[in-house]
């Protein structure tokens, strides 16, 4: 059979900033695409040479060595307090921390409330997956009602656990936060539009306008008990009905 | 320099958080700076910002001053009977070395010490200086009684001093009578007749 | 000769660190040492540098630990319930070998205590190290306010010199009590880089050298626990051999040593003296560094002396070192709080109480 020419033409590839190392996540995981994602951010608003990032303790805990940007780690809950300090010392860099929903709606809640309420000009991504991945499936702030975790075993219970925290609303109150927003990354539309948002949270910075903050809604395939695709569905069906996507806050001055 | 020509004072000054206690022992020592090579002060007062028990000691000297806290002080001045804890005239009294002197804002404390081992003045401070028109400086009245009864720093020293600290101060315009306390306590004490 | 002030312990502090290029401080209040916040608040400012106030003592620590990270010369100081709230990040903090100044001004009691007065019931906590995971940090225990504004700037050159963090641990009494400061600047000769810091990739930042935040040697991902904590005893190892410091007063010709740190050392002093008029040759021995501990002039000492009186407003805590370094080969008595005039949070152990016990052991 005679051998025909084909035009190979790169159309897709490992994003410029992501290093070369695998990825520690589970299958499904929507970790990956949200790394991917700052890459691609970080590397088309030029802000490499000048961002520090800060993950915490959890599921982000090989942050600091997926990117190829300068990029400590963080005790679980301390992002916040350790960024406010680091952008206080070095005003002129983009200062960001990645917190689980553990990390920044449980013991970290109080550290990071308190950055808002200093009026702290920092960018944090917030992962909400409904549970705790990395100790095994716990419950989370962001658990839905009725949803099995290792320490929800007959589904959580509102009468005695509470409801979830709606992390992206509560953020809008405060009045030195600049932008807030809940994305997704589930489907190629809702990825482009989680960019867009992302630029926005880390442009609020650089203008020194306010603190920026954006919500990701993650699969986390193992803790749910679902297949990667099934968890797609969750996500559109159980996490999307509790958990609204949008920007809650987009202002381009606080006085 | 024989021991007997080397210079040592200490005055311990008590009374509750809000009487000046601590601002009169903090100009002290810093009188005493400009005469002495060693100066100390310390205060001490609970967490509270008024009310509470409030004492500070001050020792000037020409010799290395080991220890901050002078169990049987020279001299006391005594600004109250006692706090809700601390029953303060009845342990300073007691405590003040024999041959010692001890000054009472008698307009506040009405007991006596009992004692003849000491030097007691029994000042009208808190009464004098309502009339002055602040009961707010009966603190630089008794320090004024203090330096004529003890000649530890001349009290031009002290009021330059005075005027120094006070010199940035919101309460300025203050100096004027704080300097006319601590004369009029100096005039108590040299007139003072037991 | 530098200008002289007369001011406390605390400020001491506050000026020290700014004599040696600190500029910037996190805190929280708490009595007794909230004027050392309140004059970094006022200063700070000035100087282009940071203040910030931070929600609770567990969030000044990591501010600190991001201030570190970030490669600047960072402090934060408080007392001794808002160092409990610290120890998870000065373990942390240890792990990262991130250099960094923690001011303990300590008070007196577990819980609540005394409500901020005078005690020095954390020295087992400061010096053994209060957090997780068996790291150590230099312990400075200065007795005056001019040690004071010293030992903070040596605070900060040990801590960058050795990437470690560096305690200084005043108290009530040392912080509060006033003397003549002269404001000189100590040179201690010159630094490593900190090619390790936070700063951005194009500020040529360190990338951190501590992925995931887990203990490792620095630069190479291959290099586990083992190979850390030995990189950490051959530091602590360095620092045994090379940065004791001590005091001692009439010491040569003791025949009872009187070992006491801190403000208790005041105290002690006195009470050396008031023996020695009375003919008892006391002497005294002050380490200046709790960690690392000088073990062997305190050995040395207490063997030609015969007999040791430890004093410590404390049920007991420095003497556990005390006898250790003596092992056992002389008497060593202890004078803890029982010795306070009183039961209140004034309570002090005088000289005259001292001199009681010199007394009785003679």
């Amino acid at each position: 059979m005679k051998e025909k020419a084909i035009a190979k033409e790169k159309v897709c590839g490992r994003p410029r900033l992501r290093n070369l190392m695998p990825g520690i996540t589970c299958p499904g995981c929507h970790y990956g695409i949200i790394i991917r994602l700052l890459c691609e951010v970080i590397d088309e608003m030029g802000i490499e040479d000048n961002i520090i990032g800060l993950a915490g303790v959890g599921c982000s805990y090989a942050w600091p060595m997926t990117f190829d940007i300068d990029f400590g780690s963080c005790p679980h809950g301390r992002a916040p307090a350790m960024a406010t300090a680091i952008k206080r010392i070095h005003p002129e860099s983009v200062v960001f921390t990645v917190q689980g929903d553990g990390d920044l709606g449980a013991i970290g809640l109080g550290c990071f409330m308190n950055a808002l309420l200093r009026g702290e000009k920092l960018t944090t991504i917030f992962l909400n997956n409904a549970g705790y991945g990395m100790t095994g499936g716990q419950m989370a702030p962001t658990t839905l009602p009725g949803m099995r975790t290792t320490t929800t075993p007959y589904g959580r219970d509102p009468k005695t656990t509470g409801y979830p925290l709606h992390a992206a609303e509560l953020v809008a109150t405060m009045k030195s936060v600049a932008y807030s927003a809940r994305c997704t990354v589930h489907t190629p539309a809702n990825y482009q539009r989680a960019k867009r948002a992302t630029k926005m949270a880390f442009k609020k910075q650089i203008d020194g306008i306010g603190y920026g903050f954006v919500e990701f809604l993650s699969a986390c395939p193992s803790v749910w008990g679902l297949s990667p695709v099934e968890s797609l569905q969750f996500i559109e069906e159980k996490m999307l009905a509790e958990f609204p996507l949008g920007e809650f806050k987009n202002v381009d001055s606080i006085d | 320099m024989g021991k007997e020509e080397t210079r040592y004072f200490e005055l311990m000054i008590a009374g509750i958080g809000g009487q000046g206690v601590l601002t009169i022992g903090r100009l002290l020592a810093e009188a005493g700076m400009k005469i002495y090579p060693n100066v100390l002060y310390f205060p001490v007062y609970g967490a509270a910002m008024r009310g509470g028990e409030s004492e500070c000691t001050v020792i000037l000297s020409d010799e290395e001053i080991p220890s901050p806290a002078i169990h049987r002080p020279q001299a006391a001045i005594i600004m109250t009977e006692a706090t809700f804890l601390a029953p303060i005239f009845k342990e300073f009294e007691g405590r003040v070395e024999p041959g010692g002197t001890i000054i009472i804002d008698s307009s506040i404390v009405q007991n006596k010490v009992q004692r003849d081992d000491v030097k007691t003045f029994y000042i009208p401070a808190s009464g004098v200086a309502q009339e002055l028109g602040s009961h707010q400086v009966a603190n630089f009245i008794l320090l004024g009684a203090y330096l004529e009864a003890s000649k530890a720093v001349p009290l031009p020293v002290v009021e330059k001093t005075l005027g120094e600290t006070m010199a940035g101060s919101r309460r300025k315009g203050l100096l004027p009578l704080n300097k006319k306390a601590l004369r009029i306590g100096a005039e108590l004490m040299a007139n003072y007749k037991g | 000769m530098a200008e002289k002030v007369f001011i406390d312990g605390n400020e001491a502090v506050a000026r020290g660190a700014i004599q040696t290029g600190c500029k910037h401080f996190f805190g929280y209040p708490i009595t007794p040492q909230s004027e050392i916040a309140e004059y970094m608040s006022r200063e700070l400012p000035q100087i282009g540098g940071a203040f910030v106030q931070s929600e609770c003592e567990g969030a000044s620590i990591y501010m600190l630990y991001g201030g570190a990270l970030a490669g600047a010369k960072v402090m934060t100081s408080t007392s001794s319930p808002g160092f409990s709230l610290m120890q998870e990040g000065i373990s942390y903090i240890s792990a990262a070998q991130a250099p960094c100044v923690i001011v303990n001004v300590m008070r007196m009691g577990p819980g609540i205590g005394t409500g901020g007065q005078q005690g020095q019931t954390d020295y087992r906590q400061v010096t053994k190290g209060g957090g997780h995971g068996a790291y150590r940090c230099i312990v400075l225990a200065p007795s005056s306010p001019q040690e004071t504004f010293d030992l903070v700037q040596r605070a900060f050159y040990l801590a960058d010199k050795y990437r470690i963090a560096a305690i200084v641990l005043t108290d009530f009494i040392i912080g509060r009590m006033a003397e003549p400061v002269e404001l000189r600047t100590l040179e201690f000769g010159p630094l490593p880089e900190k090619e390790w810091a936070l700063k951005g990739k194009g500020g040529k930042g360190g990338r951190c050298d501590h992925p995931a935040g887990a203990p490792r040697f620095p630069g190479d991902l291959s290099k586990g626990i083992i190979t850390f904590y030995m990189h950490l005893l051959d530091k602590y190892q360095r620092i045994a051999e090379s940065e004791v410091r001590y005091d001692t007063y009439l010491a040569d010709d003791a025949t009872l040593l009187v070992a006491a740190y801190g403000s208790s050392a005041r105290m002690a002093r006195s009470a050396v003296n008031m023996a020695r008029a009375e003919g008892i040759n006391a002497g005294l021995f002050r380490p200046i560094t709790l960690w690392p501990f000088p073990e062997e002039p305190l050995r040395q000492a207490a063997l030609a002396a015969g007999k040791v009186l430890v004093v410590e407003d404390s049920p007991g805590e420095f003497v556990e070192d005390v006898r250790f370094a003596v092992q056992g080969r002389v008497p060593v008595h202890l004078l803890g709080l029982w010795g306070r005039h009183n039961e209140r949070g004034g309570g002090i152990i005088y000289p005259e109480r001292i001199l009681e016990e010199i007394e009785k052991l003679t």
